[in-house]
């Protein structure tokens, strides 16, 4: 997906350009984790503050924007916990129970394709952060469910079911939207 | 094989089923067309769901200009607060540097006399003020913080149940807008004068407001003045409570006199006792007071007869009259001129031995004793200091143990952008300062009354726990800035409490750092709720 990896490490001047040039993935990366415009700036500075600290401990051999959504991640998501919900967060006990075994609602991606992307967008804000999190971690960030499972602490199982109900959520939400769409 | 699942066919499309897993499922797919469609219409739904959301043209947002630095780091903070601390106590030094005219001497806040002459108008003005008093003259203030406090209300709760909403959203209202009923005779004047004639008389209590109240008749009940001058002239079977620039009583007064005011003046029969409060507070020659004198003010005359003891807490004490018990003087100075007669005892408190005379023509009946009041030790050389510190800070211990136990959020609180801290130190301010106000005007009606009074409560807890839960986030940014990834709590409330307990105890700046860091903390504290709550509510 990112192409562009970096040749060598870059140096102290470079950093406004790196700034500019990787400063809406990363803001539209913390709109989505904390669902919040004001939230999302805050920290995306911090997090290019971070990354400026800690310039050095960049490994060239990554892509430079996979090491800057990693660290805006991690921020994030310490920002989720801090919030009060460490507990629940990704706590998968009691709320529902996994339906993979049931049918379950076909996949929608012939729906999916014709909503407009902002439709999809805001359903997806209109998620729990349980499922809305990992969600943004696999097809935002594009880590696998190993490296979603080790980012939030849980197990990898958990992670898949959290996934797959979390889609099944999106899909229901935008069903329902389109119904009341057409029938309005 | 049976066909797949829905959630089997989800993983296998993300790629992520384990090999031998993923092989028996590519082997049903060779042979299922419908779980082979199902797979391909999953694997298209990741493609879309990774497109919308890596566009990245959905949002407008404009690169901020990079800060070099964020008022993130702990240091940065307590610089922050010791700067400020020491702004506020430099401009309070230059403040207490210029000198007061002479006249306005009890209007000093850093002089005893000034403080006593504050605190004690202060609380009569609550005491003996009641409802009439706040009715006139914080109406209008108490309707504006009122209604600010109810919108504020409804914001925080338009989206809980509209039931809650609007039950709350009437009892604010209400105590807007009630207004308890008297029981008493009000008069007010705006600009002119108010006289109770020679001839009338009042059987109620009258409370009277305006520029110029004249009693020259008589009133069976109290009588409470607000006005520029207050002058008694006529009897009063109850006591008089006057507030103004010149309270003068000359009349007679069957119960006791409570004067505020620039010039507190009597020259009456007073039946009771007297209690002045001013700059110029004085018993002139022909008064007669059957029972005690209490007097506060910057300077204190004492010309005419007074039946009891005389208490004197103020700059400069002449005393020319008679006092037939004895005279507690607690004074800069003190001055006994002829013809005075004390029959009793003269206890002086004085700062210095010779602050006190006794003019050669002046009788003193009982025994003449003068202290000198010690200077102040330094608080840091003695040893209750330290034992009250050490209280202090196990006793704000054990209650943020508990508190985090019971309120895990706070133990989350953070402070860790410019943005927070300044909206934190914003909401704090106003809560620390506007809560208190707001709380006693509500109680000044019967329905405010719990309100005000549980208000007032959850204002000094919420003042102990501010710091308390400052603490817990200093401890943490603290420990986390030393490598410690996740410091354990009840480690970081200790550190952060130590660090506290020894900042407010600086000299020159620790009191203000203590204002700055509860307004602080209680500003952090109520926000970590208000989040809280809203988490939950959704």
């Amino acid at each position: 997906m990112y192409a562009s990896v970096e040749p060598q490490a870059p140096q102290e001047q470079d950093f406004a350009d790196i700034y500019k040039a990787h400063y809406r993935r990363v803001f539209n990366l913390c709109r989505y984790l904390l669902n919040s415009f004001d939230a999302a700036e805050d920290a995306t500075h911090e997090v290019f503050l971070r990354a400026q600290r800690k310039l050095e401990s960049y490994d060239p051999a990554l892509p430079l924007s996979s090491w800057l959504l990693g660290i805006a991640s991690n921020h994030c998501i310490d920002l989720l916990r801090r919030r009060g919900t460490e507990r629940r967060l990704f706590d998968l006990e009691g709320s529902d129970a996994p339906e993979a075994r049931s049918a379950g609602p076909t996949p929608l991606g012939q729906l999916l394709a014709a909503e407009r992307g902002d439709d999809i967008r805001t359903a997806l804000s209109q998620l729990p952060e349980k499922y809305r999190v990992p969600l943004v971690l696999a097809y935002f960030n594009e880590l696998s469910y190993d490296e979603i499972a080790r980012t939030l602490g849980l197990a990898r199982n958990n992670v898949a079911t959290l996934i797959f109900r979390g889609k099944q959520q999106l899909r229901q939400m935008l069903q329902k939207e389109k119904r009341s769409g057409l029938s309005g | 094989m049976a066909c797949l699942d829905e959630f089997t066919c989800s993983v296998y499309a993300d790629g992520e089923l384990q090999e031998a897993e993923a092989s028996q499922v590519a082997k049903h797919l060779r042979t299922c067309a419908n779980c082979c469609e199902m797979v391909e219409a999953l694997r298209f739904e990741s493609r879309v769901l990774v497109e919308c959301l890596q566009d990245l043209d959905a949002c407008e947002c404009v690169p901020a200009p990079l800060r070099e630095d964020s008022v993130a780091s702990l240091a940065t903070l307590g610089v922050f607060t010791i700067a400020a601390a020491a702004v506020v106590r430099a401009a309070l030094g230059f403040l207490g540097s210029l000198e007061l005219p002479a006249s306005l001497d009890w209007l000093d806040p850093t002089r005893t006399a000034g403080q006593v002459n504050f605190a004690l108008n202060a609380i009569t003005y609550v005491l003996f003020g009641g409802s009439s008093m706040v009715d006139s003259i914080l109406s209008s203030a108490s309707s504006i913080a009122l209604t600010l406090l109810a919108l504020v209300l409804i914001t925080m709760l338009l989206r809980r149940s509209i039931a809650v909403t609007a039950m709350l959203s009437v009892i604010a209202f209400l105590a807007v807008f009630s207004s308890s009923s008297y029981a008493l005779d009000v008069r007010r004047s705006n600009d002119g004068a108010i006289t109770v004639p020679q001839d009338e008389t009042i059987d109620d209590t009258l409370v009277v407001f305006g520029d110029a109240v004249n009693i020259d008749g008589t009133v069976n009940g109290d009588v409470i003045a607000f006005a520029r001058n207050v002058s008694v002239r006529g009897t009063v079977k109850g006591n008089v409570i006057g507030f103004g620039q010149h309270v003068t009583v000359e009349g007679m007064v069957q119960g006791s006199i409570f004067g505020f005011g620039q010039t507190v003046q009597t020259r009456g029969h007073v039946a009771n006792n007297i209690y002045g409060f001013g700059q110029n507070v004085g018993i002139t020659t022909g008064a007669e007071v059957t029972g005690n004198a209490a007097l506060f003010g910057s300077e204190t005359d004492i010309d005419g007869s007074i039946g009891h003891d005389l208490w004197a807490f103020c700059g400069r004490a002449d005393v020319r009259g008679t006092v037939l018990r004895n005279v507690h003087a607690y004074a800069g100075r003190v001055t006994v001129l002829a013809p005075a007669r004390i029959v009793g005892n003269m206890n002086a408190r004085v700062p210095e031995m010779d602050r006190v005379r006794v003019e050669p023509g002046a009788m003193i009946g009982g025994k003449t004793d003068i202290q000198v009041s010690p200077p102040e030790p330094n608080r840091y050389a003695t040893f209750s200091f330290y034992v009250g510190q050490i209280i202090w800070l196990a006793a704000a211990f054990v209650t943020g143990v508990v508190l985090f136990w019971l309120i895990p959020a706070l133990a989350h609180v953070n402070l860790d952008s410019a943005r927070t801290l300044l909206t934190a130190a914003g909401i704090g301010f106003l809560a620390a300062c506007a809560t208190p106000v707001a709380a006693i005007i509500v109680c000044v009606t019967l329905i405010g009354l719990p309100i005000g009074l549980t208000t007032l409560a959850l204002w000094a807890l919420g003042l102990y726990l501010a710091k308390i839960v400052l603490a817990g986030f200093l401890g943490r940014a603290l420990l986390a800035g030393q490598g410690e990834q996740r410091p354990a709590p009840a480690l970081a409330l200790l550190v952060g409490l130590v660090l506290i307990l020894i900042a407010v105890n600086l000299p020159f700046v620790g009191g203000i750092i203590n204002f700055l860091l509860t307004v602080l903390g209680l500003g952090a504290m109520i926000m970590t709720l208000y989040r809280r709550q809203n988490l939950q509510a959704t």
